[in-house]
């Protein structure tokens, strides 16, 4: 099979933006559920 | 179970092995049969990856686990998002640009032939006997909750799978764990829909979620340093990160995955998706599990759920103390009922505190009675079975319950969804052992002319091989329930020390292949030693075997003068 890569170079400050969103997100996730246990756990 | 269910495995079955046998027609070239002529777009790349590491003894136990302890588990999964960020970065176009077919051909690359071999190795030993566990756990819960013999059960599982992966080749793999992932997905959540619509009518979700908090089930954060605790969130952050890098990064069945896409930024974007889902999907796992528990607060539950662990006792000299037990645990469950109902309805409602302390503290007593029932029922089952391990009932909470109290057809769906699991997991690890056999040894080693169609024979002939190796191991497994937990403590021995090698390989330029082979075998040698002489939880290991392997390394490398140039900046960045 013909292999279909393709060789364009990958925006590295465009994935810098997502690892940062990553980041981000869980912290803001950790936060959210350590606020769930709160809530609920007596 | 009745016709509908039955119908609905059957039709699952059929379905699944069609559809990944139908993809041999793209399967003819080694590139189109091992790695889907890097042409498969993200989002199937991606539910590949989720598809591959949620076993069946994942969707299994952890919702046991969560009925039993809570939630705690989640943290597990705190430091995926982090290592998705470290693979994304190094580990994705590394590999891409080399044009591999396995994570251990670009060691050769980097060091020698010999840590391309020892690497490729420690993944066949680990992995070969790994698969036949993963094959042996649901085949021993579904062969008891079905009440076929664990030898249909293996095979059922084992064989198709190995015939469909046979066929076609990545391919199969792939489109089939795309349609798997739907199925679970599908499963879990009419499970849980069905669950809550088993709650009394006065009950609702905010109700349940104070019966479960109550009894600490919903933590999801705990910040305690304890090396000897599995779960934190420090274990989680740390030594989860860690292994997530090795599993993600150096183990040739998730590698191979993320090789298939059809670019280095789709494959970049198969492991971000993983960031953002991975956690939620657990959270939902989870939840199922403690949305249980509180079903049983209203509903009596069996004493204990393993019905083989029951009949073993029913039929030894203990049966007249388990009978007297089981009516003292149903007379504790009415009194816990009672109590639940009067907290779940008023909890936080009174506007009383001292109320609802009251009941609150009338509630938890009746529940610690309860458990001290059932703790008595398992050190009964454990006297009577010489202290057999493998009558652990944590495993057959989820499946007795959906058995029990499922509607018709949801039966069928969540069953079907638990063979996805487990053949999604099986179909990625024998495909990935396949590729190694043919690639790092059948090539490399015995048959470097070899053309394309005799590989992929040769992939073919090593799939079918390993799926009879894996079911063999599995029925091994099933009589010893103790060789599941061996084989996992072995597994874990190579996951930290070939992230190390892998870490010496992109990080640290200096090192030389005799550094990199030696650092391997004295970071297994590490890990084995801290197993048997600290308590550390199984998640620090890894990040023992990652260090002792880089600093190892890195010294050996330092004092080498066999001959091997240092790489090069030029040759490093590439």
């Amino acid at each position: 099979m013909k292999s279909k890569t393709t060789s364009a170079a990958p925006d590295e400050s465009r994935w810098h933006k997502v690892y940062l969103g990553i980041v981000v997100y869980l912290v803001m996730l950790i936060t959210l559920l350590w606020t769930f246990s709160r809530v609920f756990n007596g | 179970m009745r016709t509908l269910d039955w119908l609905i495995i059957a039709a699952y079955l059929i379905y699944i092995v069609w559809s990944g046998a139908r993809l041999a027609r793209d399967s003819k070239h080694l590139e189109g049969y091992f790695l889907a002529g890097r042409s498969l777009p993200w989002w199937a790349v991606g539910l590949s990856i989720m598809a591959t590491q949620l076993s069946a003894i994942t969707l299994v136990g952890t919702t046991g686990q969560a009925y039993a302890d809570g939630m705690r588990f989640i943290q597990f999964y705190y430091g995926l998002p982090l290592a998705m960020i470290v693979l994304s970065m190094t580990v994705v176009p590394f590999f891409y640009r080399a044009r591999v077919f396995t994570a251990y051909e670009y060691l050769e690359q980097r060091f020698d032939v010999r840590v391309r071999t020892l690497t490729s190795l420690c993944f066949l030993i680990s992995r070969g006997l790994g698969v036949g566990v993963i094959i042996a756990a649901p085949s021993v819960i579904l062969s008891i909750v079905l009440g076929w013999s664990e030898v249909v059960t293996v095979f059922a599982m084992g064989l198709t799978t190995t015939a469909y992966t046979m066929i076609g080749g990545v391919q199969a793999v792939t489109w089939t764990d795309v349609k798997q992932m739907l199925v679970i997905f599908l499963g879990l959540s009419v499970c849980l829909i069905v669950i809550i619509s088993r709650f009394p009518a006065d009950v609702s979700v905010t109700d349940a979620l104070a019966l479960a908090g109550a009894t600490n089930r919903l933590t999801t954060v705990d910040t305690t340093f304890d090396l000897s605790q599995p779960y934190t969130l420090w274990s989680g952050l740390i030594g989860g990160f860690f292994l997530m890098l090795a599993y993600f990064g150096c183990d040739q069945s998730q590698v191979q995955r993320f090789l298939t896409a059809k670019s280095v930024d789709e494959g970049r974007t198969s492991l971000v998706m993983n960031a953002f889902i991975k956690i939620p999907m657990q959270f939902l796992v989870l939840f199922i599990g403690v949305m249980v528990f509180v079903f049983y607060q209203f509903t009596a539950p069996p004493l204990n759920f393993n019905r083989s662990a029951v009949t073993m006792v029913e039929r030894s000299p203990y049966a007249a103390e388990y009978e007297s037990l089981s009516a003292e645990y149903n007379l504790a469950h009415e009194r816990r009922k009672r109590a639940a109902e009067d907290y779940a309805r008023d909890a936080g409602r009174t506007g009383e505190a001292a109320v609802d302390g009251e009941r609150l503290g009338v509630y938890l007593e009746a529940d610690k009675a309860l458990n001290e029932v059932r703790a008595r029922g398992v050190a009964l089952i454990e006297t009577a079975s010489n202290k057999d391990k493998s009558f652990n009932d944590v495993n057959h909470v989820f499946p007795s319950f959906v058995i029990g109290y499922m509607p018709m057809g949801v039966v069928g769906l969540i069953i079907a969804a638990i063979f996805a699991a487990a053949m999604s997991s099986i179909s990625a690890e024998l495909n990935a052992l396949a590729t190694a056999t043919t690639i790092d040894f059948y090539r490399r080693h015995y048959k470097p002319e070899a053309g394309d169609a005799e590989l992929v024979r040769a992939g073919r002939v090593a799939t079918l091989l390993w799926g009879i190796f894996a079911c063999v191991v599995a029925l091994y497994a099933t009589s010893l329930g103790s060789l599941i937990e061996v084989v996992n403590r072995f597994g874990s021995f190579f996951y930290g020390s070939l992230l190390g090698v892998f870490v010496l390989a992109f990080g640290v330029k200096r090192a030389t292949s005799r550094g990199a082979f030696w650092g391997l075998l004295c970071g297994i040698a590490a890990v084995w030693v801290a197993s048997l002489t600290t308590n550390i939880a199984f998640l620090w290991f890894n990040v023992v075997g990652c260090f002792v392997v880089v600093v190892i390394g890195w010294l050996i490398s330092l004092t080498d003068t066999s001959g091997q140039k240092p790489t090069t900046r030029s040759e490093f960045a590439n």
